[in-house]
Order: C-alpha cells, then structure tokens, then sequence
C-alpha cells in the first residue's frame, strides 16, 4: 500500500482555533465526528442528499459530506454543537420542542443549522419559503409539517425580541 | 365500556417537551455512529457484484498482507443454522432464512449480498482491504421479477422450497414459498346477488423505510468471552437473541445497549451488523465497528414487498357489500419473510361483508430479503381494496364515506380473519371526516379528491419496566424501549399520572439489557400500550409501597392511607404519634407526607423505593385511520402537487397527543411518497440502479403541504389508559386517498403505482385518446 | 364445552368451522383437537396465537377458560 501522508489542517470551528491531521480524500462532516469528536453533525448518506451534516462554512450553508476536510483549512466552520449559547437553547432549537418537531431526532441538527442560517438571511419568510430552504433536509418520521410550524415559529420569536 | 379503564387524566393528554429533548436539538445525543472506543477497529464488507452466484473460494491473503488489517470473516464463521427456528421471536421465523442475510454461505442470493468481512484500523484501510479480498464465483441464471419468478422454467432459488399453505403440499419445488387462503361465507353467491361488481389490478413497487441513519455497531468482547453490542435497533433484547443464535454465543453473555435510533419504522427490528461486529470482536480481540453507507443502506437492507393485487368488490344498489374477493402476490426478495400474512387477513378488515375470500402468494426472487415496514403488508392490500370502493361508491353514485359508513365494521362483527371487533373507533373517525372542513371543501379547478379508510391490528408482547424513587422524590423509569418518537415523553406522562406528581420531575431511561428486564422491541403500535403498561404497573406498586410506608409512620391501617396528587393522605382521626415527629402527637386526619417527605425517609422506613413490573400483554386494540387527499396535476409534466391533506385516527387515549399527531403526519408522508415516487428500479442483471437519495425519491418538504390531524380517542376497553396503539396504521390510507385523488384529478385509471411523471403523462394521453 | 372456531385456514384441515371441546386448558386443547382431527399438528398449532374470548394471547401454554369461552387459533403478527 502507498503510505499517504495526512494533512494538517488549522481551522476555526465555533469561534475556536482547531487542529486536526486527516487523510485527503476524508470529507469535513467525518473529521468533525472522528477526529474532533463533534457528533452532533450526522451523516445519513455522505453524497450531499440528505442534510443531516449540515454546517456553515464561512457562513455558507454547506453539506459538510461534500466539503473535503482539507478545506477547511483557514476558515471558519460552525455546527450545530455552537447553537446554543450560554446554556440557552437558540429560539429554534426551543420550538423544536415545543412544536414536538423531532420524532428520532437524526435529521434536527442538520435542521437547526440550516434553518438559522434561514432565518439570518430571512427573518420573516413565509411557510412555502421555509420549505423550499429545507428541502434540502430530510425528515423521514414528522411529514415536515412541525418542524415547519417551529421554524415559523421561532422567526416570529426572534422577530419580537 | 368496562368501568376499570381511566378516563379522567391530569397529566396523561398534556404535550410537555420531551426529556431528550435537549440532547437531540444540540446534537448531544449519541446515536449509533456516534461512538468510538479506544483501539477500535473498521469493518468493510465485501459483497457479491452478481445476483445469483455460487461462491467457490475466498481468498483475504492479499487483503492480510496490508499492516493494520488484523480480522476476516465469511458466513463459515456463523454455526450452520440446519432447521432450527429463532427462539424469541415474536413470529415464526427460520434460522436458515436469517442466518445467510446476515453472511452468504455458499451462494450469493442477491446483488450487493454481504460475502465476506475484513476489520482493518481505520475506515479507510479496512475498504481497501475489502477490494483485494479475491472472491471466485460460479454465476447462477436469476430472476428478478416476481412474475417472471412463478414462471416453471425459472431459476429456482432454493431447490427445496416446498409451498407452505396448501393441502396436499406440493411435490416439486418452486420459487412459490407460500400460498395461503382465508374464505367466509359464500364469494360466488355473493357475486351472484351484486347490482355492480368493480375488478380492478392494483401493483404497489418494493420501497424502503428510508430511515435517514444508516445502520451502525460497535462491538467489544473480553478475555472471557462476554461480548457488549452498541448499535442503533428498535429492540435491544432482540438484538441480544438474534445475535445469539446466528453466532452461537450465549445470551448470558452478551450485553447490548441500544443507541438513539434515526427512525427504523420496522427496518431496525432485526439485525445485519451487530453479529458480524461481535464476530470480527471475537476474532481480533479489540472492539470492531460496523457503520454501513447509504448505499448499502438501500441494496441490502430493508426494502420492502412489492406487490400485485386483484380485487373483485360486489354491491347492491343501495351500496350494501355482497362479496370481496383479494388475491395479492407479494415478493419477498430471497428469502421468505412475513408480511403476506398480514397483507392476506387485513385488506377489506374495515368492511363488514359476510362473503370474503382472500388469498395470499409469496414469491422469492434475487432480491435482498425484505423486512418489516409499518403495518408491514397491510397498506399493499389495503391500496387495492380502498381505490375499488372508491370507485364502486362512485358508480353507485353514493358519497365515499357514507358508502363506508353504510358498510363499516364495529363491535360484535367478525372479520375474514376470524378475531371479532371489540369497540373500535372507526365509525366516529368517519363521521369526523365527513364533518371536517376539508371534506366539505369545494376542489380547485383541476383537482381531485380520494379519501381511504385503513385497519391495522396493533401488537402487545413483553415489556418490563422499573422505577426507582431518589431522596428528592424524582422518579427514574427504566424501559428497554429505544426511543424513536416520543415514547420517554410517553414514559414520563404516565409514571407521572400514577404518582400524581409534575412529568418533570420524571427521568426516563432506555437501559441496556443488563439493567432491564425484557423487553420486545419498539415496534408493533405497542410501546405506549405494553411497556407504558408496564410502568403503570410499577408506578402502581410504588404507590400501594408508599402508602404503606406512610401507614406505619402514622401508625395507622394501609386503608386509612390514600395517595393523592403526589401525596400520602391520613383518612382517620384522632390523636396519634407521628414517629417521625419525635414522638408528639398531632391531629392526624387529612395529614399530608409528600412523596418528597417519604423519599427522604425511606432508609428508616424499609429501604429504597424501588418496583419492577413486567407483562406480557394481552390488551392491544385495533387503530382505524381514514386519509382525506386532494391533488392537483400538471397535465403538461405529469407532475403530482398534494394540495391539501388531512388524517383522522381512532388512537384511543392519546397519551402526548403531540407525538400522536406526529406519527400520523409522518406515515401520511412515507405513504405519499410510496404512491408518488419510491420505487426500487433494478436493471436486467439484477442490480439496484437508483441506491442513494438523489434517485430514490423520498418527499421533502417542498413537496408537500402541512398535514391536518383530527385524533379520535375511543379508549381501548381492556387497557386501564384506554390506550390503542398508534404508530403503524397512518401508513395504510395515503396510497389509495393519494392514486383516487390524482385520477379523479387526471381524469384516468391508472393503478400502477408510484404515479411518477412518465406513467401519468402516458396515461393521461391514453385517456385523452 | 367451548367452542372452537376454525379461520378457514384450518377449516381446510379439518373440514369443520366450529367444534365444542371439553378441554378446560390450552395443553388439553392441543391434544383433543390433534387427535380429533389427523390433519393438525400440535406444532403447527403451536407457532399461532389463541384467542379466548377475543382478547389475543401470544404464548397461551398456561392459558385455561371457561365453559362457555369461544376460541379462535390466530396468526402472530409482529409489525414493524
């Protein structure tokens, strides 16, 4: 076997400077799990279909199976594990529970993530607004229609305080 | 109804968020992929690239030549599981037709069928391992179609396959593995008395659960031989008995823990992964993990019956049923499965029609065997026989649910399958559909309306629960039930219930199977109904305990004491010594102790406060839900938008009527996206062409609109809650209200589903014809 | 006596759809029908369920009723 040298990879993840060795062809979403221990971003396919390793990279929303974890080098990644701040859950991850829009619970934090960065971008959108952002989000156990409800939700919050 | 079922809650039909809740929206929660231990090593399988192949040698020196690949494994390396049956199982199930899923032995039966294993350092090595293992295979002629598979000159799957249900049983083999029939009255007659008879074929095509986490393990034994299983099931203790007989280690030692689960919706109700994982342990001494891909996820894994249906339905003209006849074909991959039994018993259950016939037809083909999914077999049948009545209803010119109404099942009646209803809720769901706003709706131009009504008959099994009360009074319950939608919420409400006291004060716990008692899995609407019954029991005995307790520290009788809202309260008079109150006396009557107060004490007064109950449980009911669907389409594309969309379901006492409404919404979708787009596509070699999300289509939430729920709660007279079961049955009605909908919409009649693009447009331009 | 009622799947091997029995337990029940009826199997009776008086017992071994119960062999169904 050809011995591949692993790369090092100086990066920032949720405010925090990070390091991590990994090998070339290994993707962010499996370095953030692996070699970081992060957990909280999923993977449920590892071919961008699925949502569940949603992350922002630089502030862009990215399915992070398809970003090599060499790119991350210089940039900055956030997860899901930076949502909640000072032990308060972020008004999302509230009405989440609230709302009862999480049945197994693989696909919320690729929800999460991706719908604050929703809601950044668009405080007020409108029920077919969120749906089109999520489409990239998979849901197999709630039909969408309470995750949905919480995001509307949790802009409504977000927009009154 | 029976006077012992409770019907005044305080906490049961509340909506609390759920204890887990705030690990699973920060992505705390550890769900199967989600550990790693130390010197773990990475399995790959090698799996066979044909359909149907003999396999004549495998040779891993290649494959050990890398450095850092230190196990191998085949199917020899599973005991040979001769005739046996699964001990345990909750139906009969041979070892022999389990055993190969697991591991080929001999033959591969399937394309991407697991042939052999490596466990190498790293993910990445042990693939790479895997690609150099040198697999000899002798091709065998296949058969992929389930017709083409009953044809007398097919390729035989198993040269041994007698048909099992018929009588005298057959002499030759075939790839027919079962052949059932159930009959009442008398069909021809009730034919012969018919004003309209409607005969129509239905086909439904092989799906999959579709669960968005890939199945995962981890496996670590010690020098004594004791093996600890982590992974991601519905049933641990399943896990636990599976993995025992396919490997041959004892029960007594193995211990699994089940993860948090990403869905499984029956899929996760047996095992692939965890004896590989325990095997490759074994052999290598080091914990071994199994984490398998989408794609592997799709080709060997789960998928689910396709099926063809005819179905003969005869009425009088006053829409009185005079006869159903069903004669479905299922395909049940390579080995046989289940489900055809269900899918045979329960097609027209929500009729009463004193003329049934229903016969069931399995058929093995080279496909990966198929599995359990929600309701398993009950929506294919179901499908043929709601879009029938139908359209019997509208030749007859009578209303969709008052034909049903007029023709509906209720207490006293007995089904094709012999069990007779006892009070069932499907009449009021009915009434409550046709008085809901979107049945009395107009449609918009170029819409259609179905509406489907759906039986599925709910399962008890073996739970166990324990509950231990700290010194603060918090509650802990203990359940072998992994939680895949709600149920610690479900837990907490009911233990809550009993002790009278805030669900937050109660911790839910899904324990290992060293720390539990058994178990079945979470599956089978029964969770809610069998294990909650369980911690009701328990909750129970602690209760009558804590009067006790309260009884000798007042020093009166245990009848003087009762339990209210969270408290010990004296029911006598006069004046007595308070032992705990340093021997003054005090007026007892209406003397209150808390549960705090006697959880605190309770080392002076016996010990800790401590009950286990365990059932096997006999109470399960039926659930009935009936689909309202309207559906527009886009003559020019073929294109399917669901317009508007409403569940209404019989859940008897819904005990968070959150997650209620969340288990109909959710089997609604996976069936839309049955009747619209999944569809398991295998070219002529037999090999899955469309193994990943991007091509296996599964709804997403710009396809749909939100899904409205009306839950109707007639209590299940032989719970003490009233509790149904809920879970399965939401995925019975969307394929006939779905196809009904966009055929009236489409103005055609096409019945093979899914209702993807292509086919609709090529029906819509055979209509227009 | 109870009475027995036969789904048509075992009507097939028995050629009856209702029988009264004097058993009182489900182990005599096994043994009287078997040898009643040549075509049953204790094992095949075995792997299904037994309903007494409607409610579904899944391991009935132990299971006892009365004279007046109605009894119907029943397939086990898991579910998903």
């Amino acid at each position: 076997m050809m011995q591949v040298r692993k790369i090092h990879v100086s990066t920032t993840v949720n405010g925090e400077p990070r390091e991590f060795l990994c090998e070339p062809g290994q993707v962010l979403s499996d370095a953030l799990r692996n070699n970081l221990e992060m957990t909280g971003t999923k993977e449920g396919c590892t071919t961008g279909d699925c949502g569940a390793c949603s992350v922002l990279l630089d502030d862009a929303l990215v399915c992070s199976c398809l970003v090599l974890a060499a790119e991350a080098e210089g940039r900055r990644v956030a997860t899901i594990e930076g949502v909640a701040q000072d032990g308060r859950l972020h008004p999302i991850q509230q009405q989440l529970l609230e709302h009862a829009g999480l049945q197994c619970g693989i696909c919320t934090p690729g929800v999460v993530v991706a719908a604050k960065a929703l809601l950044e971008e668009n405080p007020d959108p409108s029920e077919e607004e969120v749906r089109f952002w999520l489409a990239g989000n998979l849901c197999r156990c709630t039909g969408y229609d309470k995750i949905i409800l919480a995001v509307l939700a949790a802009a409504s919050e977000i927009r009154g305080a | 109804m029976n006077d012992s079922v409770k019907t005044d809650f305080k906490y049961v039909g509340t909506r609390p968020v759920r204890p887990d809740g705030p690990d699973k929206v920060t992505g705390r929660a550890k769900y199967g992929a989600d550990l790693n231990l130390p010197g773990m090593l990475h399995a790959h399988y090698v799996r066979s690239p044909y359909a149907h192949a003999v396999i004549k040698s495998i040779d891993f020196s290649e494959a050990l030549k890398l450095p850092g690949v230190i196990a191998t494994m085949t199917g020899e390396d599973l005991p040979e599981p001769g005739d046996k049956l699964m001990q345990g199982a909750e139906i009969e199930m041979k070892l022999s037709d389990m055993a190969p899923v697991v591991m080929a032995r001999g033959r591969a039966m399937f394309h991407g069928h697991p042939v052999a294993a490596v466990a190498a350092t790293s993910a990445s090595l042990a693939a790479e391992a895997a690609a150099l293992v040198r697999v000899e295979y002798e091709v065998l002629p296949h058969v992929i179609d389930m017709h083409a598979a009953l044809e007398d000159d097919a390729p035989l799957l198993h040269a041994d396959l007698i048909t099992t249900g018929l009588d005298p049983a057959p002499t030759v083999p075939s790839n027919l593995s079962v052949d059932l029939a159930l009959e009442m009255g008398d069909v021809d007659l009730g034919f012969a008395d018919a004003d309209v008879v409607v005969e129509r074929t239905y086909s439904v095509p092989m799906c999959h659960q579709g669960y968005i986490e890939p199945h995962a393990a981890i496996a670590s034994a010690d020098e004594t031989g004791r093996v600890e299983i982590w992974c991601c099931t519905q049933g641990p203790f399943m896990v636990r008995n599976f993995t025992s007989q396919l490997t041959g280690i004892e029960p007594g030692k193995i211990k699994v823990t089940a993860s948090e689960i990403g869905g499984g919706f029956g899929g996760k109700t047996t095992v692939y992964i965890e004896p590989v994982a325990a095997v490759l342990a074994l052999k290598s001494g080091r914990p071994v993990k199994v984490v398998l891909s989408r794609e592997e996820v799709f080709r060997a894994t789960g998928p689910v019956s396709c099926s063809e249906t005819r179905v003969r339905i005869g009425a009088k003209k006053d829409g009185t049923l005079t006869a159903i006849d069903i004669d479905i074909v299922m395909d049940s991959g390579c080995y046989s499965s289940s489900s055809i039994m269900p899918a045979t018993m329960f097609g027209a259950a929500c009729y009463r029609c004193e003329n049934q016939r229903s016969r069931g037809r399995e058929v093995l083909t080279n496909k990966p065997r198929v599995w359990a999914y929600r309701a398993p077999g009950a929506p294919q049948s179901i499908m043929a026989v709601e879009c029938a009545v139908n359209e019997l209803a509208e030749e007859l010119g009578i209303d969709p649910v008052d034909f049903r109404l007029h023709n509906a099942v209720e207490e006293g009646d007995i089904p094709v399958f012999g069990l007779p209803f006892q009070a069932i809720g499907y009449k009021k769901a009915l009434q409550a559909a046709k008085e809901h706003p979107h049945y009395q709706a107009p449609l918009g131009p170029g819409q259609g309306r179905g509406l489907a009504s759906a039986f599925w008959i709910n399962s008890g099994q073996q739970s166990s629960a324990t509950i231990n009360i700290a010194l603060d009074g918090a509650i802990n319950v203990l359940t072998g039930n992994p939680d895949i939608g709600g149920s610690r919420a479900s837990m907490a409400l009911l233990a809550a219930e009993v002790f009278g006291v805030p669900v937050e004060t109660v911790h839910p716990t899904v324990a290992d199977t060293d720390s539990v008692g058994y178990c079945d899995g979470t599956g089978g609407s029964r969770t809610t109904l069998a294990t909650g019954g369980a911690v009701i029991q328990a909750a129970e005995k602690l209760v009558l305990e804590l009067r006790h307790r309260a009884a000798a520290i007042w020093g009166v009788d245990l009848d003087e004491v009762e339990w209210v809202d969270g408290k010990a309260v004296a029911r006598t008079t006069g004046d007595l010594e308070n032992l705990m109150d340093a021997g003054a006396a005090v007026q007892l009557e209406n003397r209150e102790m808390s549960l705090v107060e006697l959880a605190e004490t309770s080392g002076a007064t016996g010990g800790p406060l401590s009950a286990v109950a365990s059932l096997h449980a006999h109470n399960s009911a039926p659930a009935f839900a009936i689909n309202i669907c309207d559906a527009a389409v886009d003559r020019e594309t073929g294109k399917v938008d669901i317009t508007r969309f409403t569940c209404i379901q019989d859940a008897g006492k819904a005990v968070h009527p959150a997650y209620v409404e969340g288990q109909m919404q959710g089997g609604a979708v996976q069936g839309i996206g049955w009747a619209l787009n999944e569809e398991y596509l295998y070219d002529e070699n037999g090999v899955l062409e469309n193994p990943g999300f991007l091509d296996y289509r599964m709804p997403v939430a710009s396809d749909l609109p939100m899904i409205d729920t009306v839950i109707i709660e007639e209590p299940n007279p032989l719970h003490p809650y009233g509790i149904r079961g809920v879970g399965e049955v939401p995925i019975c009605p969307p394929m006939p209200a779905v196809a009904t909908a966009v055929n009236r919409a489409a103005g055609t009649a096409l019945y093979d589903l899914p209702l993807s693009p292509p086919k609709l447009l090529a029906a819509i331009d055979r209509a227009v014809e | 006596m109870a009475r027995v009622i036969f789904t048509s799947e075992l009507e097939r091997l028995t050629g009856e759809s209702e029988v009264t029995v004097a058993a009182e337990a489900y182990r005599d029940l096994l043994v009287e029908l078997c040898a009643r009826f040549p075509k049953l199997r204790q094992d095949a009776l075995r792997k299904q369920a037994l309903a007494i008086d409607g409610i579904v017992i899944q391991e009935p071994l132990l299971e006892t009723f009365d004279a007046d119960s109605e009894l119907i062999f029943f397939a086990k169904i898991a579910g998903g």
